[in-house]
């Protein structure tokens, strides 16, 4: 499935898939990283290494997952090489929440984007891929290169806690401002990392 | 599915991986079916805020794309 032997078309098929994904690549990266100009950066580079790698696209497979993966990839990358991590601490979410032009978030809606915000990376993003995204917990699974018992079990706490935070209106004014929360989460993002990333390293 | 998957990236060392979903369109939000079962995160029973989820990643989807993006999106055009 070598570049020589993709036809013009489906060339042109690839760039127009890629194109009508990227509403989803940055409400995807808007979740996962919070800051919308970081989550835009991080799109661009999902968008680059896409690109480059799109001869191992199988034509007739789903875009939208598979630069997803590309997409969760590059944002462990980045967070393991420190590119988000000065950021949490400075809470993310008053910044995060700043809604794009001509859009105001209702409070609630606030609240449950900042506890989002705290939950450990491999529970967001699960919530994120089957609660916002729509993917089965099948295809949340092969995104993030784990079984499926896992991403319901991840959903589950997921949606556990962010009940608990919003019922309580327990919501933590900083989204990572405990230095042990925040360094327990790197440990995860590289256990994360290291286990199940078979995309974009380096 | 999932063995062929994990076969064909351990094979080739590739840097992405290639989904076998036949799901091909990038719909806005498409159902939510497959082995792994019903997921009810967004919907039926749950809270308020499983609603609010939903409605924070399609107001990004359908914010206009900056021009950024569409200079991009030009450039690996000119580049195909």
């Amino acid at each position: 499935m070598g570049s020589d032997t993709r036809t013009a078309s489906e060339k042109a098929d690839f760039k127009q898939e890629l194109t009508d994904v990227v509403p989803h690549l940055r409400a995807f990266a808007r979740g996962l990283c919070g800051r919308a100009d970081m989550a835009d950066d991080l799109v661009q580079e999902a968008l680059l290494k896409a690109w480059a790698a799109q001869d191992r696209f199988e034509p007739g497979t789903s875009m939208r997952a598979w630069t997803f993966v590309i997409l969760r990839n590059a944002y462990l990358t980045d967070m393991r090489r420190n590119r988000f991590r000065g950021d949490y601490d400075e809470g993310v979410a008053e910044r995060v929440l700043t809604a794009p032009a001509g859009q105001e978030e209702p409070l609630h809606l606030s609240d449950m984007h900042r506890a989002l915000l705290t939950l450990p990376p491999e529970r967001r993003e699960a919530l994120l891929l089957v609660g916002a995204g729509g993917f089965s917990y099948e295809e949340a699974a092969e995104i993030c290169g784990c079984a499926i018992g896992t991403i319901k079990s991840r959903v589950g706490r997921a949606r556990a806690a962010l009940n608990t935070m919003l019922s309580e209106g327990n919501i933590p004014q900083r989204a990572i401002g405990d230095s042990a929360a925040h360094r327990a989460i790197l440990e995860e993002l590289d256990e994360l990392a290291s286990g199940h990333s078979v995309a974009a390293r380096g | 599915m999932l063995t062929t998957l994990l076969a064909r990236v351990l094979n080739k060392g590739d840097s992405v991986v290639p989904m076998p979903s036949r799901n091909n369109k990038a719909s806005p939000a498409p159902s939510r079916r497959g082995e792994g079962g019903p997921a009810r995160a967004a919907g039926g029973e749950g809270p308020e805020w499983t609603q609010g989820l939903r409605q924070l990643y399609n107001s990004v989807v359908e914010e206009p794309l900056p021009d950024n993006f569409k200079e991009l999106l030009a450039q690996l055009n000119k580049g195909a």
